[in-house]
């Protein structure tokens, strides 16, 4: 199917080994070690991480950072922008003695867009450039809204991708948020992209996918206390990209909250079997936040083998859902 | 290819939060700035802002605890039940269907997070309530439409900052283009806050009085705030259950900069348009409005009369910025902005550009100052530009344009 | 009085380097922050920001056409803090 999109590549700093329980981790990125001096004085944390994380896809995808591209555009997943820096703007108002202290130049970094601007200046790619925020499914949500526009024709190219900074005020909001749901804090710090374009320009290229994205559901649960919901949206995927539950050979869910995640599993279990042994990315990652699926799509990978179909899913704790298929590719 | 039309609007501005207020306000010029008092302007004086007046959302919000929802989340309850009703649409019918829902905004519950600060800057971060984080959260803006009325679609906010709420109508497109679904809601929503004022205040582009897009002597903008909801259908639906058609969303267009973060660019603004009538199928010609961007910023107003006489040539239509009246809603001002657009199709006339008293010769021509026009109007584009150079465009038109 | 006035010259060449990212060989008297040294519209308002927070001042923004170069900007919060 020559229409189908498939990932052609995928880059990533985050955590490779497991996060302890109750931290929060923070990655060894820096930004001026990694980017440069120039034009990152007043980058935040988050712009900075999604510029670094898709930085390795640049070469293969025949990105140079000199020449515009009006065919590549990118896709940010994140739940709420920095908070740190927008948090951190209104408290200068409020803390300095004039309002009028704060530095202007750190205004752009309140708005959620700007790690996918900044991003887009860094590489000069002038395609469809947008944010959108889904909470902890933000990088599953990224990537549909791209897997549409691929598919509308509205790039040739779409880098979707999840971020999550630690910060200070983002490490308060995540422990109050676990405190409440009286669990511990386990989050990380993560940037993920892949590369998503057509499996026929992917050939044309040269470039050998990584997978190919057989079908991406998001949708939205009211009532949130029962897996049909989950479990009707992945038969719709399973149906729509005519795979058979007994096709499925590798499976992974969120597991981000105790609620949610029982649902993932009773959703799971009534589509592939009792025996379906899905992967918990929370067990060894901790939360990764807006890019949290994206670290639940790099187990997947890792568990296939060449030709493998595999599947993701998620329930968040506001009542989101997804179901993302994949067929992994030769190499 | 299904064609996708309007069959459902509902607004929140500072000029009206009903439908016929806000169209009265448009046809009759009227301003919605006032003192600010729903943020906290401590050490800036007595600024103006264009703040919601008489909004209960109360009135709106009937299966979500209140208190559980930011300010933005009302407005987009509020605007969403009233174009589900302008759509003839019963709630009872909505309930559990598979209806996507895609909100813009720029700062989402951005008055949750100026409280934040405020806890942080008394006694600490660790102070704040967790009520006041879960309130937060961006997402939740199109997620308490899809919970308030039972809504099983897809729930998107997109945050691409001032030209959201065309990117959300953009995304609603395509999912009715899909098939992925025949009925869709979208829009875009924001509040006032501190952060918003005074960022835009330091950078100097805050007008001390009114907001004046395209005049020689124009000093910036007046922060707002809303909501605009539009319910988008595909056309066999609509006709099928008897529905009345506002405009049909012929089509919209992305591009971004990737320049500078703030400072506009012509030559990508003009691409955009190129984009979003290429996409719509409408020559340059063919549109008889635009509704500016218009911020009335120096910048702004110059880059885009630029770029609009580069994308129209010799005939510029009729250009006015309903920033005037409604102030910069961030990411709710293009979706409000559409539904001016969709009002001026279906009603005939030309929103006007208040506050005007000299054209800036480097502007658009015609904008149509002070006062509107009654004008038969076929096709209207939207414009929507945004921080982080996302500019986003959609294109409306009269449905009996060519097939009734 | 010389050296109050050195001294707060090297704080506002600091503080401009420092904002436009340059060395301070790199930057002269009357060397063009926009011509000279890619300043942009927003480095501009953050240069003024940033004096008006170390020196306690109010600067108009008015006053930005002046402070095209180190000299200028001298002279404009001279003027305005009185010195």
């Amino acid at each position: 199917m020559t229409d189908a999109i498939v990932i052609s590549g995928l880059s990533h700093i985050g955590p490779d080994t497991p996060t302890p329980p109750a931290t929060f981790s923070r990655l060894s990125f820096e930004t001026r070690e990694t980017l440069g001096k120039k034009g990152t004085r007043n980058m935040d944390r988050l712009t900075a991480l999604a510029i670094g994380g898709m930085a390795d896809l640049m070469p293969t995808m025949g990105i140079d950072r000199e020449t515009p591209r009006d065919d590549v555009g990118i896709v940010v997943g994140t739940a709420q922008g920095s908070i740190d820096s927008i948090v951190r703007f209104t408290y200068e108002t409020l803390a300095y003695d004039r309002p009028d202290f704060v530095n202007p130049a750190l205004f752009p970094n309140t708005v959620m867009n700007c790690a996918a601007g900044q991003a887009a200046i860094w590489y000069r790619l002038r395609g469809p450039n947008t944010t959108i925020s889904c909470h902890e499914m933000s990088f599953l949500a990224a990537l549909e809204y791209s897997h549409i526009q691929l598919r509308r024709g509205g790039a040739q190219m779409l880098l979707a991708g999840g971020v999550e900074e630690h910060s200070e005020v983002g490490e308060a909001a995540a422990t109050l948020i676990a405190g409440q749901a009286g669990t511990e804090p386990r989050f990380a710090e993560c940037s993920t992209f892949v590369a998503l374009e057509t499996a026929a320009q992917a050939q044309a290229q040269g470039r050998t996918a990584l997978a190919e994205v057989l079908g991406v559901r998001i949708a939205f649960d009211p009532d949130a206390g029962s897996a049909d919901a989950l479990t009707d949206l992945i038969a719709e995927v399973l149906d729509g990209a005519g795979v058979t539950a007994d096709a499925v050979d590798a499976s992974v869910m969120s597991a981000c909250w105790p609620d949610q995640r029982a649902l993932e599993r009773e959703a799971i279990a009534r589509t592939l079997g009792p025996d379906a042994a899905p992967m918990a990315t929370f067990d060894v990652y901790g939360n990764g936040g807006s890019g949290h699926n994206a670290l639940q799509l790099r187990q997947l990978l890792a568990a296939l083998s060449s030709g493998g179909i595999g599947l993701l899913v998620a329930q968040e704790r506001h009542g989101n859902i997804a179901a993302l298929l994949i067929r992994k590719g030769p190499k | 290819m299904e064609r996708i039309v309007v069959t459902g609007l509902g607004v929140v501005s500072s000029i009206g939060c009903t439908l016929d207020d806000f169209e009265r306000g448009l046809i009759e010029g009227h301003s919605g700035r006032a003192p600010a008092h729903n943020f906290d302007v401590s050490g800036f004086g007595a600024p103006q802002a264009c703040e919601v007046k008489d909004f209960d959302p109360v009135a709106h919000v009937r299966n979500t605890p209140v208190g559980a929802l930011g300010r933005s989340s009302q407005f987009s309850i509020g605007a969403a039940r009233m174009a589900f009703a302008d759509a003839g649409l019963d709630e009872a019918d909505l309930k559990g269907r598979r209806i996507p829902v895609t909100i813009g905004t720029t700062d989402g519950e951005s008055q949750t997070l100026d409280e934040l600060a405020r806890y942080w800057v008394a006694s600490g971060l660790m102070d704040a309530p967790p009520e006041l984080i879960e309130k937060s959260a961006a997402g939740n803006l199109s997620n308490a439409i899809s919970r308030e009325f039972g809504l099983r679609g897809a729930s998107r906010t997109i945050s691409t900052a001032c030209s959201a709420g065309n990117y959300a109508i953009g995304n609603a497109f395509d999912m009715l283009r899909a098939g992925q679904a025949d009925i869709a809601v979208c829009g875009g929503s924001d509040s006032v806050c501190r952060k918003t004022y005074s960022g835009f205040s330091r950078l100097g582009t805050i007008a001390p009085e009114k907001c004046q897009p395209f005049d020689l002597n124009r000093q910036g903008i007046l922060t707002g705030e809303g909501s605009g909801i539009l319910i988008l259908e595909t056309l066999s639906s609509a006709q099928a259950r008897g529905a009345r058609i506002h405009a049909e969303l012929l089509g919209y267009g992305l591009s971004c900069d990737a320049d500078h973060m703030v400072s506009p660019n012509a030559e990508s603004v003009a691409r955009c348009i190129r984009i979003a009538h290429d996409n719509a199928g409408v020559q340059p010609s063919q549109v008889d409005y635009v509704c500016a961007h218009g911020t009335g910023t120096s910048a702004n107003d110059t880059v885009e009369s630029q770029a609009i006489k580069a994308a129209f040539g010799a005939h510029v239509p009729p250009t006015s910025s309903i920033k005037s009246m409604v102030g910069h809603s961030m990411g709710a001002a293009s979706a409000i902005a559409s539904i001016a657009c969709i009002l001026a199709i279906g009603r005939g006339f030309l929103p006007p550009t208040i506050n005007h008293d000299t054209t800036d010769p480097n502007c658009i021509p015609d904008c149509v100052p002070n006062a509107s026009r009654k004008q038969q109007v076929r096709i209207a584009q939207n414009n929507g530009f945004a921080f982080g150079g996302n500019n986003a465009i959609t294109v409306y038109g009269a449905l009996d344009r060519e097939v009734a | 009085m010389l050296d109050t006035q050195n001294s707060r010259m090297e704080t506002i060449k600091e503080l401009v380097c420092d904002i436009l990212e340059l060395e301070e060989d790199e930057v002269t008297q009357t060397s063009l922050f926009k011509e000279d040294h890619d300043a942009d519209s927003l480095r501009a308002i953050e240069i003024l920001a940033t004096l008006e927070k170390t020196f306690k001042i109010k600067i108009p923004q008015e006053e930005l056409p002046k402070m095209v170069n180190l000299d200028g900007v001298y002279g404009v919060v001279a003027q305005h803090a009185g010195w």
